[in-house]
This record gives C-alpha cells, structure tokens and sequence, in this order.
C-alpha cells in the first residue's frame, strides 16, 4: 500500500468516526437547544473542526514528504477533487430538497439548519477527498 | 480557436447573461427576495433554467460537432478545464459557505429564528452559477496566457 493511500486511509476512517459522532451528538440531542446550550455547541465545533483536521495532518504529512510520492500519486491526487466536487453538489441537492419538503408547510426554515447545512458541506467535502484518493488507488490496480 | 476555447467563451456569455437579467430583476423589483412576488419568483425562475438549459445545450452541440468533424480535446484542454474546475469548485463552495455563515448571523442577530423556505435553494443556486461562470473565467484567461499541458 502506497503512503499516500495508506493516510488517505486512516483520514478517512478517523474522519468517518468524527462525522458519525456528530451525526449521533445531533441525533440524542434537540437540535434547536445548539442556539442555547454552549457544551453543545463546543461538541459540535470540536467535532467539525476535527474531520478536516484529521485530514491535514493524515495526507498533507505524506505531501510535505516528496520523496514519498511518485507521478502516479500526483496524478490520483489531480483527479480526487471530481469525486469532492460530486460528493458536496448531491450533498447540497439533498439538503435544499429535504428542507423544502420538511417545511413547506411552515414556508419557514429554522436558521440553524444554514450552519448545519454549511458544517455538514465541508465535513463532507474532506471526506470525499480521502475517498477520491483511495477510489483513485482502486482504480490503478 | 479551439471548441473547448469557444465553449469557455459560450459558457461565459451565458452565465454572465444569467447574472445581468438577475440584477435587472433585483433592481425592477427593489429586493433580492425573488419569492415575494409571484411574477418576480417565476421570472426568477425562467432565467435560471434557460440559462441551464442553454449550457445543455451548448454541450451537446459541441460534442455532436466535436464527434462529425472528429475533434477531439487535446491534453492541453483537459489540462486547463481540470485547472478551472479546481478553481471554479474553490471559489463557488467558498461563495456558499459566506452566503450560509452571513445569512445565518444576519438573521440571528435581529433575533429571527427562521428563514424563506426557498432561502437554501437560492443560496445553492447561486453556487451553482458562481461555479459555472467563475469555471469560464478561468478556461479564458489560462487559454488566453497560452497555458502549458505540464
């Protein structure tokens, strides 16, 4: 397994982990209590900040290595965006169509759906990195 | 010029007809809130689509160019396509990501605590667009500088 394959691995593993955790931090917990309760609020920004840091530290490590990657990594890691760009547009499609459908009635949106729609966006947008990388390496062989 | 050139260019006029018969329809209107008034929400509407549709249709006429007289995009185009998508994709989920974060901090600070339904779909929508137009951009001006295939 090739290093770069090998972090984008662990990033998207830990990273899967974190967005699980926020995922079930909102899912145990009333969602309109993130605008009251600050611990809540902090799980969550801990848990954000978490997925894209992860990342960074996972694959960029390998990348301030140059001798750990070769022209066919340079090449997988040219192409992994397409699959971060696909990830975030259905991403953002599903959002705006579970919104309207869920309130469509109400004609209003509670604001807090904005931020998790933004959270939930860049969460998915550094896991979809990760997963083009690997689908990537899947690819080649 | 090459058919990729052109259809940077084509794209451009497009989406940059999009974004001019919007702020006409703002400035008509005297608001952005295109879902407050019926005529102003379908025109809203019509302009986006055809602009879509428009870029469909450019599409699938290139290609059916592209394949009868058997042009076909060199390394280089896909080289500087790859390079405006990257941008493209940067500066238009950088575009929501501020239109999410103002929206939400300009409404909790006047102690709303809820938006037009139609708000996210507005907000993406205009994502959309900033990706496409800002993708053409891009196309044009690294064909303009005559960039390498590297």
């Amino acid at each position: 397994m090739a290093p770069l394959q090998k972090r984008a691995l662990i990033g998207f593993s830990l990273g899967l982990i974190l967005a699980v955790l926020l995922v079930v931090v909102f899912a145990t917990r009333d969602i309109y209590t993130f605008d009251t309760d600050v611990n809540f609020r902090l799980m969550v920004y801990a848990l954000w900040i978490g997925v894209p840091l992860v990342y960074l530290i996972t694959v960029n490590l390998t990348l301030r290595k140059p001798q750990q990657i070769d022209e066919r990594d340079r090449s997988i890691m040219e192409r992994a965006p397409k699959i971060q760009y696909l990830a975030v547009l259905f991403s953002t499609i599903a959002w705006v169509i579970a919104l309207t459908e869920a309130f469509w009635d109400k004609g209003q949106v509670p604001v807090i759906f904005l931020t998790l729609m933004l959270i939930s966006t860049l969460v998915i947008s550094t896991l979809a990195q990760s997963l083009g990388i690997l689908t990537g390496y899947w690819k080649y062989s | 010029m090459s058919i990729s050139q052109k259809s940077a260019w084509i794209q451009f006029l497009i989406f940059a007809g999009v974004i001019v018969g919007w702020m006409v329809l703002f400035a008509v209107n005297g608001t952005v809130f295109y879902w407050l008034d019926e005529t102003m929400k379908m025109t809203f509407y019509y302009i986006s689509a055809a602009g879509f549709a428009a870029l469909v249709t450019m599409n699938l006429i290139m290609s059916l160019l592209g394949e009868r007289r058997r042009i076909a995009s060199d390394e280089r185009d896909k080289a500087i396509w790859r390079r405006a998508s990257l941008w493209a994709t940067a500066v238009s989920y950088t575009t929501v990501a501020i239109l999410l974060l103002l929206t939400s901090i300009l409404y909790m600070k006047q102690s709303s605590e809820a938006i037009s339904v139609y708000f996210p779909l507005f907000i993406v929508v205009i994502g959309g667009v900033t990706l496409l137009l800002t993708q053409s951009i891009v196309a044009i001006v690294l064909y303009g500088r005559n960039m390498s295939y590297a």
